[in-house]
């Protein structure tokens, strides 16, 4: 018999659903609105800069795309986590948590570098239609991503002074949960901005 | 917690000033969080409604020159900012807090200290955008800052980053309470409370929280643009550059259509508790009228182009963008008919909310007809801009939305305070208000069919506007004094004594099973419901002679220990971390020195985050 | 006593334990390999095509969709889970399209 004590055990609630992890579900269905928001954004403007730098200008395909599978990864090693925790595994929960954090500081040290080498090739948020909304919109899921981290790095200090323990699964789950979306986000940027760029 | 000396058996002394002031900041009891939203948004209401007040004084007569053109603008723009986002929604919010766990039979929300945390920032973040005037910077292109306009080369000066920090804040709060409730709502319900059983407010209330959740954060990517158009020099509604204003407007309404029916629905199901009540009849067509509530919301997000109709957006988007407001009517017009059927063949009890919810369904359904015109494309380019639509909007929103929430106000008003309002003096207040508030908002269809455009600060004499702006003036005074009669009636009725019984009205849902002010853990039993209107069917069950052992009447306490969750210091905390940043935000651009603000506001907000997720929740 | 009224409160609702639905380690790890595959097809049809054609933005979108789908089924574990989560997320995603795909079009038809 499975020795596993799962995540969300019979919550008593109407739903049979653990509110937090409605609530968690609840907020990335409004973020859908959020992204979707600036997506469009991105999409309408696409094109129509006046003047350069374009796309293809600043554009490094290979090495966007070894940010996204970093990325991925990164979902691997979170699901990993989760399912540590679930089993009751509390030092490969520690291992999986901060490697998911690292992956995570990895990809935004990946955006980093490619906004500077961005701004030295003559593209700024002012500078045309293109540099506003490639910048807000990646700088805002690289917002969200830090975020991610930091509720990591939470987790894994707390999980180190026994405040995060088997029973708080629920809260990796939920962090979980923000964490793919995250991810499945910049899915749609790497192939919406960046590989069908004009 | 400190030990209360007992000098005598059975007296307490009074808690100090201290500890009541700690006990509010603290609290996360759902009924003390909706007296907090429903005093502040009073004092917001008083202070958009002098706003108003002003705008009559200087439109009263033509070629007044009471208050300048540049303040004009700051007026109407607060106006219509404050009255929306700082009084409707959060007197709306009151309701939800105070009846949503009532209703549902629990004993709290999903999540009070979020909850409390929601209050918070309404209260910082309203602070911030109204302390824009004491700043001299209050926002000043209109509540819906049409781009690009807004740009800072044509409004410098902090009054639109005033107004894009305070609406971002505020909508966080929003957000946040419209996920609590919608989840508050699926997870909480006692036994036996379906969906299709739960009372129209609370239906309601799930309805809107959706709109919330989905069409705020269209609203705050709108907000993120401008801010970045202003403070750092994008290009999103700079056409030199390419840029499109008439994406702002395109989002905006994508956020400000669901947002009147966030403003109106809370409303409806006000209404919908009301009128059965004091017609002593079930509504008629629950099932109808909470599946157009629920219509409504969905179609809410098919309309919104209409207020862009003149924008030039090509007769192919007009006319689909006009079939679809037609159509919405369809399912608003379906309530109204069987409010009408509730009404019909009952036995009127005529007390003061019944009053107000027979006023709301007259003035709605005028707002309703004068929509419904601006829904003919060929027509809204007569009425666009001029004082047509805003007496189209004034006669559902104020006619509509705050009747309702005045109806509500004295029908629940002996539950949350334990004392009933004066009835005459509710009377006195009701018919003050409807009279002020036709003959303020009446003349506005003349005025507006007569050409008067919105937002001139003033107009000269040979258009022919005075004598209706006159009487309008007169009226919006007659309103101001039907509040204080209102005000009155408040203070007179805090001299009684709180000895409201729970069911004052003979009422039908649950939150008239339990004492008039409820103890804080809400139900002594959580209770077992078998039906629509639970308290009338156990009334009835009674009456023959059926009663089950199950009555919600039940006063002892249950076996179990009920367990509220503590009070909590980190919800203001938190919360206060988010004015911080915004003025942070907005005098860095100034001075780079009030970067330090902003950091110090992220400090505080994790701290208040750390400390809320550390603190013990038993 | 709380036992009989749980009982009495939804009895069709069934309780929803993980356990016997988690998805072992090596699943994981599968989709994992999964998607890192689709991803390197994705660059290298990138690298391949030289026109913008619909065609080509059409299976990028495709394969996108498909590894959303995926992170969102199995790491999200929505394809585990009951109706509720998947028709709240869905619900805004659907609207996301539809109220955005309205105002782009819109827009891009007035813009030129």
């Amino acid at each position: 018999m499975a020795t596993e004590v799962s995540a969300t055990h019979a919550a008593h609630t109407s739903t049979g659903y653990d509110s937090r992890k409605l609530f968690m579900w609840t907020f990335l269905g409004s973020d859908c609105l959020f992204f979707g928001a600036l997506i469009a954004t991105y999409i309408l403007y696409r094109g129509r800069s006046l003047t350069g730098p374009y796309p293809k200008d600043v554009f490094n395909i290979p090495y966007t795309s070894v940010s996204t599978f970093v990325l991925l990864m990164s979902s691997l090693t979170m699901v990993l986590t989760l399912s540590a925790i679930q089993r009751g595994d509390m030092r490969a929960f520690r291992v999986w948590t901060l490697a998911t954090a690292l992956l995570g500081c990895v990809f935004l040290g990946g955006q980093a570098f490619e906004f500077t080498d961005f701004v030295a090739k003559g593209l700024r948020p002012s500078t045309n239609l293109f540099g506003s909304s490639f910048f807000v919109l990646t700088g805002t899921h690289g917002t969200h991503v830090g975020i991610g981290v930091i509720m990591l790095l939470s987790l894994f200090g707390f999980s180190l002074t026994g405040r995060i323990r088997q029973e708080s699964a629920i809260y990796v789950e939920m962090i979980g949960l923000y964490w793919h979306f995250v991810d499945i986000v910049w899915i749609v940027i790497f192939t919406l901005v960046y590989l069908t760029r004009v | 917690m400190a030990t209360i000396a007992q000098p005598y058996a059975g007296t307490y002394p009074r808690p100090s000033r201290w500890e009541v002031i700690w006990e509010w900041i603290t609290t996360v009891d759902h009924k003390k969080i909706a007296k907090l939203y429903l005093v502040t948004s009073f004092v917001f209401f008083i202070l958009a409604g002098i706003e108003a007040l002003i705008i009559r004084l200087q439109l009263a007569r033509p070629d007044e020159r009471l208050i300048s053109a540049e303040t004009y603008n700051e007026l109407f723009t607060m106006h219509g900012t404050m009255m929306i986002f700082l009084v409707v929604m959060p007197l709306g919010v009151a309701f939800f807090n105070l009846l949503v766990p009532l209703q549902i039979g629990a004993r709290d929300v999903a999540f009070p200290r979020l909850n409390a945390l929601s209050y918070w920032i309404y209260l910082f973040g309203g602070i911030l955008l109204t302390s824009s005037w004491l700043f001299e910077a209050a926002p000043n292109d209109g509540w819906f800052a049409y781009a690009n306009l807004t740009e800072k080369t044509f409004t410098p000066g902090h009054n639109l980053d005033f107004y894009y920090v305070g609406l971002q804040i505020l909508g966080i709060s929003s957000l946040i309470g419209a996920i609590n409730f919608f989840v508050t709502i699926l997870n909480m319900r006692a036994p036996g409370m379906r969906i299709m059983r739960m009372p129209p407010f609370t239906w309601m209330v799930m309805v809107t929280s959706v709109l919330l959740f989905t069409a705020l954060p269209v609203l705050a990517v709108d907000l993120i643009l401008l801010m970045f158009d202003r403070a750092y020099a994008t290009n999103f509604f700079n056409p030199a550059k390419g840029g499109e204003p008439i994406l702002w407007q395109h989002l905006f309404w994508l956020f400000g259509h669901p947002e009147v029916y966030i403003m109106i629905l809370p409303a409806f199901g006000i209404i919908s508790e009301i009128l059965p009540t004091f017609a002593r009849k079930p509504l008629f067509g629950y099932p109808v009228v909470v599946l157009s509530g629920a219509a409504i919301g969905v179609m809410g997000w098919g309309v919104w182009a209409h207020h862009m109709f003149t924008v030039g957006l090509g007769a192919a988007a007009n006319s689909a963008f006009a079939t679809t407001t037609m159509l919405i009517a369809v399912p608003t017009g379906i309530k109204i008919f069987n409010w009408i059927a509730t009404l019909w063949g009952g036995d009127l009890q005529m007390k003061t909310p019944l009053y107000f919810a027979l006023g709301f369904i007259a003035m709605f359904i005028i707002g309703g007809l004068s929509g419904v015109t601006h829904g003919i494309v060929p027509a809204d380019y007569e009425q666009h801009m001029t004082y047509y639509i805003v007496a189209h909007f004034h006669y559902v929103l104020f006619g509509g939305a705050l009747f309702a929430l005045f109806g509500g106000i004295y029908y629940w008003y002996p539950k949350l305070f334990g004392r009933m309002l004066d009835e005459t003096i509710g009377k006195w207040h009701f018919w003050l208000m409807l009279i002020g508030f036709n003959l303020t908002f009446g003349p506005f269809h003349m005025l507006g069919l007569d050409g008067m455009p919105r937002r001139i600060y003033t107009y000269a004499a040979n258009n022919g506007w005075g004598f209706w702006n006159m009487v309008s003036t007169i009226g919006a005074f007659t309103i101001a004094l039907s509040i204080l009669v209102f005000f009155w009636n408040v203070y007179v009725t805090s001299r009684k004594p709180a000895d409201a019984p729970a069911d004052p009205w003979d009422g039908r849902s649950l939150e008239w099973t339990i004492p008039s002010p409820p103890p804080e853990y809400n139900f002594a039993r959580i209770p077992v419901v078998h039906a629509r209107d639970p308290l009338w069917h156990q009334k009835l069950l009674r009456r023959y002679g059926r009663a089950t052992g199950n009555d919600p009447l039940a006063q002892e306490p249950a076996d179990e220990h009920i367990h509220m969750p503590p009070r909590s210091f980190y919800p203001i905390i938190t919360a206060l971390g988010l004015p911080l940043m915004g003025y942070g935000f907005i005098y860095q651009q100034d001075h780079k020195a009030f970067w330090a603000l902003f950091a110090a506001g992220i400090i505080v907000l994790f701290l208040g985050a750390f400390g809320w997720a550390t603190e013990p929740t038993e | 006593m709380a036992e009989t009224t749980e009982q009495a409160r939804f009895p069709r609702i069934v309780r929803r334990t993980e356990a016997e639905h988690a998805p072992s380690q090596m699943t994981y790890i599968k989709v994992a390999i999964f998607l890192a595959i689709v991803t390197l097809g994705e660059v290298l049809i990138y690298q391949w095509n030289t026109n913008l054609t619909w065609l080509y933005i059409a299976v990028l979108v495709v394969l996108a969709a498909i590894k959303f789908a995926t992170v969102v089924a199995f790491f999200m574990h929505l394809r585990f889970d009951g109706p509720l989560p998947r028709y709240v997320f869905v619900f805004g995603l659907a609207l996301a399209f539809a109220a955005l795909g309205v105002a782009v079009i819109s827009l891009k038809a007035i813009g030129g």
